[in-house]
């Protein structure tokens, strides 16, 4: 096997050593689009990471190398993240100037390095609009796997590449990507819990809250636009509303004592949320604008972490009515309140599952540590995801539901991770020298974040 | 009362509380001599008393004693009673001042169950308070959950000292 210079015109790529994310694996539902073969289980236990080759975009009219290594480096970056792909060093790569269509290539000069699966991009500029044209392809068998055409402004590339990459990664899974969504946590980075985002891989990091008091529990808007939180801002737990789109936060409840643990209804209408003003926390039903539209518990005992079944008509919450916290559901009505964990004494952080049929939460262990859990509405079916890996809590699901995030102290500080929905491939998100706790993670975002 | 001006609480909440303390509110500045120096540990219950119209905000405050918890529990624990009942005498001595009851957890299980858990601290002690005969339009509450722990340690001996409630001086 013969090592030539990787990819000739556009830049010499060879040697970059792309950085390494820790992987994160994701996936929206697509629908309409099917594939014979399934390359990579994203449910197996383990996954093998599949090699795979991709070459920078073939440079067409109008083209500039700022936007193709843009493109090239957006695309290795996520595919490597995935944690599905082991993206080859460009340095191993034979073909020289091999065309984007089958039959314009060797197949063999990507077996020959061991790859299986290939990546081909075109890139041009007509009439003010970025075209690239993005092939990929099974070189094993030679077979195209995805042959599409994206277009959009200049400005607009980061999104086509996020697009571009969901596709790449549903053509081997069987499931898109969710690279352009975003992760919202609490970090006490500059010396106090203030509110981040950040991409799947943690670049893009960009701080929300700037108050300097406590922001606590940020949760994504269904269609990402705004992020519900609890501020100290007013001397009081509060809540409040942050519109990403103009960057303004707007108050949704300062009711006496607290207004915590706050969640959307999944078509984004109502807010479901902890209000203690009469006494006891309790939850509550509340339009966008904070009026109360009813009150969903009534005891003297703890109600907090509301979290909608997928469909609306159920709500699962954490009470203490029991004695210690304990995972409950009812109608969202208030009504139909049933018991769903029963091992252990203290069972919080209910995140229900956007496939409807698994709530995940965070329980006290026998041996004295907080694990993840995820259990069946009917509370059957309880399923340990961690163990003897420190305390893991603050549980949520992706938006596709195939994944679940949380906080772990397994490495020291509270760090973010993400593992599959039954526990395998558990892997920390990003390396950071601070804690980070409280993720939510939102649909794919495209619009730009304003920060005010 | 109104020109009791420094809120302890408040600045506390901001973390200047090393700071917030230089700035000095005093009950009744007009009438204030030299202030004697107050035995912080054990105060006898004659000398609070002698010396109340006299005292700093700040040495009022440093007599408000916190109490603890166990875990994931907020009934007052018969210790706690007793620090109630010196906290209550503070108060009945001073009856200018206002108190906020801040409760707190350990940093163990979820954030937003200790809010709650934190809230149900500080309604405890506020409840037996009352019960000592302190009036209600006096006490307030706040929970910062597992926010703020005195103790940032890892283990049983900080957990114990983080689950707590605090007695700020408001107004």
């Amino acid at each position: 096997m013969k090592k030539r210079d990787p990819i000739g015109r556009l830049s010499p790529m060879s040697g970059t050593n792309l950085v390494v994310v820790a992987a994160v694996a994701i996936s929206l539902a697509l629908t309409g689009r099917a594939y014979a073969r399934t390359y990579i289980d994203i449910d197996a236990p383990t996954i093998k990471r599949m090699p795979i080759a991709v070459t920078m975009p073939i440079a067409g009219p109008g083209s500039n190398l700022e936007d193709a290594m843009f493109l090239y480096r957006t695309m290795t970056a996520a595919l490597d993240a995935s944690g599905y792909f082991s993206v080859l060093n460009p340095a191993m790569f034979i073909e020289k100037q091999g065309g984007l269509l089958l039959g314009q290539f060797n197949l063999s000069d990507w077996t020959d390095i061991g790859a299986e699966g290939l990546v081909k991009m075109g890139y041009g500029v007509q009439g003010g609009m970025v075209v690239v044209k993005l092939y990929t392809y099974d070189v094993v068998q030679g077979k195209t796997l995805l042959s599409k055409q994206y277009s959009g402004g200049v400005s607009d590339l980061r999104y086509m590449a996020n697009s571009m990459v969901n596709d790449v990664i549903y053509a081997f899974t069987g499931h898109a990507g969710l690279a352009g969504s975003k992760i919202a946590f609490v970090s006490k980075k500059t010396g106090t819990e203030e509110i981040y985002a950040m991409d799947l891989d943690g670049s893009n990091m960009v701080q929300l809250t700037y108050n300097k008091t406590i922001n606590l529990t940020p949760v994504w808007s269904p269609d990402g636009t705004r992020l519900l939180f609890t501020s100290y801002m007013q001397r009081n737990p509060d809540l409040y509303m942050l519109d990403l789109r103009d960057g303004r936060t707007t108050t949704v409840s300062r009711r006496k004592g607290l207004n915590i643990s706050p969640s959307f209804s999944p078509d984004g209408s109502e807010i479901a949320v902890s209000l203690s003003f009469r006494g006891s926390p309790e939850i509550y039903l509340l339009d966008l604008q904070g009026r109360i539209l009813k009150q969903l518990t009534n005891t003297s005992d703890i109600n907090v972490s509301p979290s909608f079944s997928p469909d609306g008509g159920k709500i699962a919450f954490v009470s203490n009515r029991a004695g210690g916290p304990q995972i409950y559901t009812m109608n969202a009505d208030g009504s139909d309140v049933q018991r769903i964990t029963f091992n252990g004494r203290y069972n919080a952080s209910c995140n229900w599952s956007p496939s409807g049929n698994r709530i995940v939460f965070s329980g006290l262990s026998d041996d004295g540590t907080f694990d993840i859990y995820t259990v069946a509405p009917d509370g059957s079916g309880l399923v340990r995801l961690t163990q003897n890996q420190g305390d893991n809590t603050s549980p949520r699901w992706s938006p596709d539901g195939y994944y679940i995030i949380f906080v772990s102290t397994r490495d020291g500080d509270q760090q973010l991770y993400v593992m599959n929905a039954n526990g395998s491939n558990q892997h920390r998100l990003v390396s950071t020298k601070y804690d980070m706790s409280s993720p939510s993670w939102s649909s794919r975002i495209n619009f730009k974040i304003t920060i005010r | 009362m109104r020109k009791i001006t420094l809120i302890i609480a408040s600045l506390a909440i901001l973390g200047f509380i090393g700071e917030g303390c230089a700035k000095k509110g005093v009950v009744k500045p007009a009438e204030q001599p030299q202030t004697p120096q107050v035995q912080q540990q054990q105060p006898a219950p004659e000398a609070v008393q002698q010396q109340t119209a006299e005292k700093s905000i700040e040495e009022i405050q440093k007599e408000l004693e916190m109490i603890h918890f166990d875990f994931d529990k907020y009934n007052v624990r018969p210790d706690a009673k007793t620090t109630l009942e010196q906290d209550s005498k503070v108060l009945s001595d001073n009856p200018n001042i206002k108190v906020q009851i801040a409760g707190y957890c350990d940093e163990r299980g979820s954030v937003e169950y200790n809010l709650a858990l934190g809230e149900k601290r500080a309604k405890s002690a506020q409840d037996y308070l009352e019960t000592l005969g302190i009036a209600p339009g006096r006490l307030s509450t706040i929970s910062y959950g597992k926010s703020d722990p005195i103790d940032p340690g890892h283990n049983e001996k900080a957990w114990a000292m983080n689950r707590r409630d605090e007695f700020h001086i408001v107004q």
